[in-house]
């Protein structure tokens, strides 16, 4: 992920809109796609991406102007992407479940990215958090522990386990087919992951 | 046992060594042995391909998300800022400034759209007396351009390519190249053809409730305007009265639309519909052989160089619209509507402000009566009352049978449609039916203040089983019912084997039946019929039959939508609660 140039930064803190504007303009697209991938709604990750860009507007006097631009803007980001979800977890949930038995019947000439968003939406939250800020936005381990503020053995491990569950899912054709009447599986639980963690 | 923790370990380091983290190489030997963790470095590159290239940005949103972040700013409020040099405010551009001016007149203009915006629409209706437009359908990359004409309250002429239609007071037609038909004596207001003042002023797709579409101010096309984002379904009107005739490619009800409206006029500026990506929505397209991706621009309609009118047109009805006969050859089918000099069947003592009697005339019905038909306009809205003193048949008379709830009106009983758009009225010697462009409000006052009192229907009508869902606490409270909020205008009916709830509500419409003592699993019928998990039970979903069943407290319970995906109705599903709770 690029820097912008510190001066840029340095003149939008003090309030100069044109190059707060060129630091939107900068960060417009890979925000879009870490929101859509984060909420799984382009038209959520649009509307999210303006409350993200404010957020930064307002709090832009707190920017540490020796830390990385970019991790401090995604993590308003993300921030504003989870407290979009929390505020009603219980759907939160209840789509993932919804999402979980999604896999099992995309047509066989889906495309890949279709099959994947919807095993993307069935990964828990951390799990999926991790796994588009390593992926979508380019990061390392530390600069994605920075953005969603967990150690970086956490973000390792959260990664290698996204990883594993989304080629299980891609491969499920593979395996025996299930019972026709059998319920899909559940999610793998939070709890479940965070006992594999490093830290 | 050892081997999974072989295979894990070299997975592991595999995983971080393509995140670029320093790992010892893992063992060559075990990955070329191992069709899993060869499989699993494969699928990491694949997986990081699509994650990175995959997530397709919507048309125009980079543009319009930097717009309304820019005009937004300086309404954000910085905790601190340095004075502005003197030469930043020039710096910052006109186009700034003046998107910083549109959205504060828009916010001051429009506060509260999203909850507003279809009483705005309405209210829009009765002030908008003409509008004319260039517009352009683009699908599967073919640009189709034509000329829209419309006069309050129901004339309209939209030619487009080679399609044309034309509805001027008792005549409607249309064609094109797969023909020409037309319908004479057509009632005022009928709905056998486009509603012109839903194509106009999409009142229908507007309509904002829980689960409903969204709505916000946007910047599109470097203007302001006012986006609705709904569905193929919620938008029906629109798209019917903008892409007339056969030979459009199909849409899928749940596909989302976008509808970006002047924020002045609230006429549609562009709709624009992209594919959604539930795969029973991929199911269809494979079907029928559409090669489109999830979010793809599958229809584009745009609407330029508007003209809007607002002369008051008075008592005398719009001025004619050049009208040209149909077509030679067309087919032709006459809907019986015949023009009386006065009413007569019943009469409102009510009406809005500014409506005046607009036409008058009967309608034949089969054995009966002839219908008696009323309209009224204040040039632009219009309102019918419809009146038969021989109804014969055993259920309300004008409703084809829709789903309602009971309503007092004054001393008497009214029926309202679940959808709100109409108002059903029972009396012996004469049934009646008030609808309109204007609010459910509206239509209920002006149903309060005909001439005779209506009261309930015969017991042996199924309406006498329309309840509401308060009375479910009493009645039936081991049903579920939508959660508050959704549910003050459903339409409950409670029988002796049988609840049924009906929501309709823009976008969400949706039927709630339970069997009351019926624990025996019947699963959809519909070809694709799979298993899923619903209310932490297992039920199941049809999408060719939209129905979605399962077993709870040992009731048999169903929901049924026409519009509404298995997500939707998951969502739905879960936020059901007891009636007696």
């Amino acid at each position: 992920m690029h820097e912008p140039d510190p001066l840029t930064v340095r003149r939008a803190a003090d309030g100069d809109a044109a190059a707060f504007e060129s630091l939107v303009r900068a960060y417009a697209a890979p925000m879009q796609r870490y929101l859509h991938h984060l909420v799984g709604d382009a038209h959520a990750a649009e509307e999210l991406a303006q409350e993200a860009y404010l957020r930064a507007y307002r709090r832009l006097h707190t920017f540490r102007h020796d830390a990385r631009f970019s991790t401090w803007l995604f993590r308003i980001a993300r921030n504003a992407a989870f407290d979009a979800r929390r505020g009603d977890q219980r759907r939160a949930r209840r789509e993932q479940r919804a999402a979980a038995a999604a896999p099992a019947f995309v047509p066989d000439q889906a495309p890949l990215g279709v099959e994947l968003n919807a095993a993307l939406a069935a990964l828990s939250r951390p799990l999926r958090d991790a796994m588009v800020t390593v992926e979508v936005l380019g990061y390392g381990y530390r600069d994605a522990a920075e953005v969603l503020g967990v150690p970086e053995g956490t973000v390792k491990s959260r990664v290698f386990t996204a990883r594993r569950q989304l080629v299980a899912w891609l491969h499920a054709d593979d395996a025996p087919a299930s019972a026709p009447n059998e319920p899909a599986s559940p999610p793998v639980h939070d709890v479940a992951v965070a006992a594999h963690e490093e830290r | 046992m050892a081997s999974d923790r072989r295979c894990e370990h070299t997975q592991r380091q595999l995983s971080a060594a393509f995140d670029g983290e320093p790992t010892g190489a893992p063992a060559r030997e075990h990955l070329d042995s191992c069709p899993r963790c060869s499989a699993f470095r494969l699928e990491l590159g694949r997986l990081r391909a699509v994650l990175r290239e995959d997530a397709a940005v919507p048309s125009g949103a980079l543009e319009r998300t930097t717009a309304a972040v820019m005009a937004a700013i300086p309404d954000a409020s910085p905790i601190r800022h340095a004075p502005r040099p003197a030469g930043t405010a020039k710096r910052v551009g006109a186009v700034v400034i003046a998107l910083a001016a549109t959205a504060a007149a828009l916010t001051a203009s429009t506060a509260g759209a999203g909850a507003d915006l279809a009483d705005r629409l309405a209210a829009a209706q009765r002030r908008l007396t003409s509008f004319a437009a260039e517009v352009t359908v683009v699908e599967h990359g073919i640009a189709h351009t034509g000329r829209l004409e419309y006069h309050a309250p129901e004339r309209f002429d939209l030619q487009l390519g080679d399609r044309r239609v034309v509805i001027a007071d008792a005549t409607a037609w249309y064609s094109g190249p797969d023909g020409a038909s037309a319908t004479v004596g057509r009632a005022p207001a009928s709905r056998s053809w486009v509603a012109p003042a839903e194509v106009v002023l999409p009142v229908s797709a507007a309509v904002v409730r829980a689960g409903g579409p969204r709505v916000r101010h946007v910047v599109h096309d470097g203007e302001a305007a006012i986006a609705v984002t709904t569905t193929v379904a919620g938008a029906g009107p629109i798209l019917n009265g903008l892409r007339p005739g056969p030979g459009w490619r199909p849409l899928h009800p749940t596909d989302r639309v976008e509808l970006f409206l002047d924020p002045t006029w609230l006429t549609p500026l562009e709709v624009d519909v992209q594919a959604a990506g539930s795969v029973d929505r991929l199911r269809w397209a494979k079907r029928l052989g559409l090669p489109e991706h999830a979010g793809a621009r599958i229809t584009r309609i745009v609407l330029s160089g508007a003209r809007h009118g607002t002369t008051p047109l008075g008592t005398a009805g719009p001025p004619p619209l050049p009208a040209p006969p149909p077509p030679a050859g067309a087919a032709v089918v006459d809907e019986g509507f015949r023009a009386t000099d006065a009413a007569t069947g019943l009469t409102p003592r009510w009406l809005p402000a500014g409506f005046t009697p607009y036409r008058f005339g009967t309608l034949p019905s089969q054995g009966g009566t002839p219908i008696a038909v009323a309209t009224y306009t204040d040039g632009a809205a219009w309102i019918s009352v419809r009146t038969i003193h021989t109804w014969r048949a055993t259920r309300l008379f004008g409703i084809d049978g829709a789903p309602v709830r009971p309503l007092r009106l004054g001393s008497g009983v009214g029926y309202v449609t679940d959808d709100g758009n109409a108002v059903a009225l029972h009396a012996p010697g004469w049934d009646s039916v008030v609808t309109g462009s204007v609010g459910t409000a509206e239509l209920v006052a002006v149903a309060e203040s005909l001439a005779e009192q209506p009261e309930a229907v015969p017991a042996s009508w199924p309406e006498a089983a329309a309840s509401t869902i308060g009375s479910l606490r009493q009645a039936d409270p081991t049903a579920l019912v939508p959660r508050a909020g959704r549910t003050s205008d459903a339409a409950v009916t409670t029988g002796a084997a049988i609840t049924e709830i009906a929501v309709s509500r823009g976008t969400t419409t949706f039927t709630l039946s339970q069997a009351r003592g019926d624990t025996t699993p019947r699963w959809p019928t519909g070809n694709e019929t799979r298993p899923v998990t619903v209310r932490a039970t297992t039920g199941s979903w049809s999408p060719d039959t939209g129905e979605l069943v399962w077993t709870e407290g040992a009731r048999l319970r169903r929901l049924q939508s026409d519009t509404l995906g298995l997500s939707d109705l998951l969502r739905v599903a879960a936020d059901l609660r007891p009636a007696a709770s």
